[in-house]
């Protein structure tokens, strides 16, 4: 931007050298000096006309802290294998983070801190910027100086589990970061067209795909263009199988490739319609890891679905390719032009995997063929942004048979991380995950593929100020159910497709500038989905308090 | 929910969604100078300049600053004088000026220096002591005594400053949605001066200048108000708009630079409208404080003795352009209360 200007540091620089001068000599600065006039031609038009020295400073080095505490009371109790503190996925899987919800309650309290920062020395004339991102997160009571993640905070609990969620730095050729960013290094990788580095969280989720197909973190390269609309090209390595685990007879480091183009043109101020092209090759045969040395990646694994709540494909050791054609607008989402906003996507996913085991008794080639929508229309009511009341639909097609040949659901980077998607702005609690969490990311559909079987959810919500910019209550009702009908979870007994109806109520409360605490409550009465299913017997509930703390 | 039936849904979730908003990025530059001030019928208004020569030495500036100014009515027995909020011009008050020189009044409508088609030094000081400042010199040099002075926002601390400093030269002042009376703590100032740059407002996309206008300023927003956003979008790639983007950026920083206004209204001794829309959506700052307009105001109208407050249902900031019909009444009737000129 124009405030890196070249002009903008030279004067940093001038004005640091006049007072080290000054201050050589012991004269002190005036506060507030005065300006004073020069006689003769020219130089009070001139001055009246590029004197700007009160402009605010540009800053060098920033910092952002993100805080987060919540405490919860569920009878949604993970049972995870392995990544201890952390549960994701949907309720009923025997496997992963095995979430059973039955007549049972779970208490924990649980903390996150995620330090953002950016440093962009004034000799780099604004043409770079670095920075780096970390996370540590703990449970209360937990025992501290385990070898896994996400503990910690227990009697001696000085913390060793410092993660580094991304390192990177932003070249801009332009100074100007609109005209041309290239993101080098591990960065947010959303399915959002926007610079993830330089725009609010609350708007990506809201202006692409809304993180239902890419949310997460990952190392490669980005470049993001708003010169002509607005453009991105992405090139990441989501995997590797590493050299000394790989087999004797394929020793080369192999990837996962993810190439995403996308490309949105504004039709108007504030509405935006837009156009990608994804693609992504495996060449790991099944043995890359999303989880290292505990959960491996890709359509094949025994172990990421009851995570993330993706499905698995009857196929051993596949090799294969997945693209992505879709297209989403998004209108007036923050009710500047208007009080109807809207947004939506349309996405298909194809490909094919091949078997790379000539003796296999799987599917010697699973081909894959899904598509998804989603719509949301919000009406902002009343005086406050948000006074807001909002309909969302999203409905994925769905494979009644996993084992055969064919997939025919939606396909998502949950198949490569842990999670790889995260669907952010549903506004439910208990029927898709509660998005404000530190390791607890469970709900009945935490994947929208739902397992490969497919999803049909509509959620509809009501939001007002009960004192403007202050408090505010949400109210909101949800109901889902699959596409298909799942295969049974007890031979005797017949399972529907009704995945259940949730009612939520949220009260939030802003103490200070992006500082907040909220009340937040969901009941799920279950459906048919569950019906024989030995760990679902009751219906999910939650009950949450937060403090959530952006400090800049 | 089947495939045929997703896609319709989404497509007519997009038609209904889609309005009808106009794209001026892309229009020729209009400069400040291109304006076109006029009345509600398309009436040039008569404008004129006047030099600042006590301005200019009082804030030894480095030049002599020029203003514009309209009036109208110039045989009126009574004058009021018209003074705009942070960031417009005297066009915002097109519903008042025609409609109160019609009723008898001598009306003097003011761009501020750094707004409109005032010059824009860099070496003004923009705080409110120095625009009220300047519409006393204006007020002086056009020969007005006891002016009534009517201020929007940002020209309601103007006109606030000019009443507790000269209190007995307003005859009357109609604060409309008025800054001054919200408490800012010093941090807060801080923050604002350290997070608005003139790049900021540059750079700011055509949806982000819908936002500051329509979404934050008006409640009953209506086609014929284009124009606001027009000429905001346009005057951008023009070579003044650099500075009015620096004056707006010392504007904010002399706001808030101290509470001298919000700490002397019992000084003022004219007698006071406040008039203000319930669904003010920038007073209290969304941001910073939160809460009801009404209490905002209602510590400036304990302050200001016998002061009258008019609260307007349903109306925004911008209440003298978002309900003109109710504003204009509320003015009347707080004006034809006063006691006749002398």
């Amino acid at each position: 931007m124009t405030w890196w200007s070249k002009a903008e540091a030279g004067r940093t620089l001038r004005a640091g050298a006049a007072a080290l001068a000054l201050g050589a000599l012991g004269v002190g600065l005036p506060a507030q000096a005065s300006p004073t006039t020069v006689p003769g031609a020219y130089h009070g038009p001139w001055q009246d006309e590029k004197d700007r020295e009160k402009e605010a400073e540009p800053r060098e080095f920033s910092l952002i802290n993100y805080f987060f505490t919540r405490a919860t009371i569920t009878n949604q109790v993970g049972d995870p294998s392995g990544l201890k503190g952390v549960a994701l996925g949907p309720i009923g899987n025997l496997t992963g983070s095995a979430v059973r919800v039955q007549d049972a309650k779970a208490y924990y309290l649980e903390q996150r801190w995620i330090p953002i920062i950016e440093y962009s020395p004034w000799f780099v004339d604004g043409l770079a910027s670095f920075r780096a991102q970390f996370e540590v997160d703990f449970l209360w009571g937990r025992a501290a100086n385990t070898v896994q993640p996400n503990e910690g905070g227990g009697f001696n609990a000085d913390q060793v589990n410092i993660q580094t969620k991304n390192v990177n730095v932003a070249v801009y050729p332009f100074r100007d970061p609109t005209k041309l960013t290239l993101l080098i290094g591990a960065q947010p990788v959303y399915d959002a067209y926007q610079d993830p580095t330089r725009t609010p969280l609350n708007e990506i989720i809201r202006t692409g795909y809304k993180l239902t197909f890419l949310g997460s973190d990952a190392t490669g390269l980005s470049l993001f263009s708003s010169y002509k609309g607005h453009a991105k090209l992405s090139l990441l390595p989501l995997g590797t199988a590493q050299a000394d685990k790989a087999l004797e007879d394929d020793p080369r480091l192999k990837y996962i490739w993810l190439l995403t183009a996308d490309y949105v043109y504004p039709v108007q101020p504030g509405t935006n319609v837009g156009v990608s092209a994804w693609g992504l090759k495996d060449d790991t045969k099944g043995d890359a890891f999303a989880f290292e040395g505990l959960v491996k990646s890709g359509p094949s694994s025994s172990g990421l679905g009851g995570f993330t709540g993706a499905a698995r494909f009857s196929i051993d050791r596949p090799t294969g390719s997945v693209f992505w054609l879709g297209a989403h607008f998004n209108h007036n989402i923050d009710f500047r032009t208007g009080p109807l906003g809207a947004s939506g996507f349309v996405m298909y996913n194809g490909g094919s995997y091949e078997s790379s085991n000539p003796e296999t008794p799987l599917n010697r080639t699973v081909d894959i063929s899904g598509l998804s929508a989603n719509a949301e229309v919000t009406y902002n009511w009343g005086r406050t942004g948000s006074d807001v009341v909002t309909l969302e639909g999203i409905y994925t097609t769905g494979d009644k048979d996993l084992t055969d040949g064919k997939y025919t659901g939606a396909f998502t980077l949950n198949q490569y991380g842990l999670p790889g998607a995260v669907w952010f702005n549903h506004k439910t609690l208990i029927l898709f995950p509660f998005t404000s969490t530190a390791n607890n990311y469970t709900g009945a559909v935490t994947d929208i593929s739902n397992q490969g079987y497919g999803l049909q959810a509509a959620i509809a919500t009501g939001a007002m100020d009960l004192i403007p910019n202050k408090l505010n209550l949400k109210l909101g009702a949800a109901l889902a159910s699959s596409s298909v009908t799942p295969p049974r979870w007890d031979e005797s007994v017949e399972r529907g497709r009704f995945i259940g109806a949730e009612v939520n109520a949220e009260l939030k409360y802003h103490i200070r500038y992006l500082m907040t605490v909220g009340l937040h409550t969901g009941y799920m009465f279950k459906g048919s989905f569950y019906d024989g299913a030995s760990r679902v017997t009751s219906n999910p509930w939650a009950a949450f308090t937060t403090f959530t703390w952006y400090a800049f | 929910m089947t495939t045929s039936r997703a896609v319709p849904a989404l497509l007519l979730s997009a038609v209904l969604a889609s309005g009808c908003v106009r794209s001026y990025r892309s229009e020729p530059p209009l400069d400040f100078q291109d304006f076109s001030y006029t009345s509600l019928d398309g009436q040039p208004w008569p404008l004129q300049r006047v030099p600042l020569p006590k301005t200019a030495e009082t804030y030894q500036m480095a030049s002599v600053p020029q203003v514009a100014y309209v009036e109208l009515n110039p045989t009126g027995a009574r004058t009021l004088v018209f003074i705009h909020g942070l960031g417009s011009y005297l066009k915002f008050w097109r519903y008042q000026l025609d409609a109160f020189a019609q009723q008898g009044y001598r009306v003097v409508a003011v761009d501020l220096p750094g707004y409109g088609k005032s010059d824009k030094p860099a070496t003004f000081p923009y705080t409110m002591e120095a625009m009220a400042d300047v519409v006393r010199e204006v007020v002086q040099t056009l020969g007005v005594e006891r002016p009534l002075l009517v201020g929007h926002s940002m020209g309601a601390q103007t006109a606030l400053s000019y009443a507790i400093r000269y209190p007995e030269e307003p005859a009357a002042l109609v604060l409309t949605s008025p800054a001054g009376f919200e408490k800012f703590s010093d941090k807060e100032k801080r923050w604002f001066r350290r997070s608005l740059t003139s790049a900021f407002i540059k750079s700011s996309p055509e949806y982000n200048i819908w936002g500051s206008v329509r979404q934050a300023n008006f409640s009953r927003w209506r086609p014929e108000l284009e124009w606001l956003i027009e000429e905001r979008v346009r005057v951008v790639g023009t070579p003044a708009f650099d500075a009015y983007a620096y004056a707006n950026v010392r504007t904010v920083d002399g706001l808030a630079h101290n509470d001298f206004v919000r700490e002397n209204l019992g000084r003022v001794q004219a007698p006071a409208l406040i008039v203000f829309g319930e669904e003010d959506r920038l007073i209290p700052n969304p941001f910073l404080h939160g809460g009801w307009a009404r209490d905002i105001m209602a510590y400036g109208h304990a302050g200001l003795r016998g002061s009258s407050l008019v609260g307007l249902e349903g109306c925004g900031h911008s209440v003298q352009l978002d309900c003109p019909k109710e504003y204009n009444a509320a003015v009347t009737t707080f004006l034809g209360k006063l006691a006749p000129a002398p």
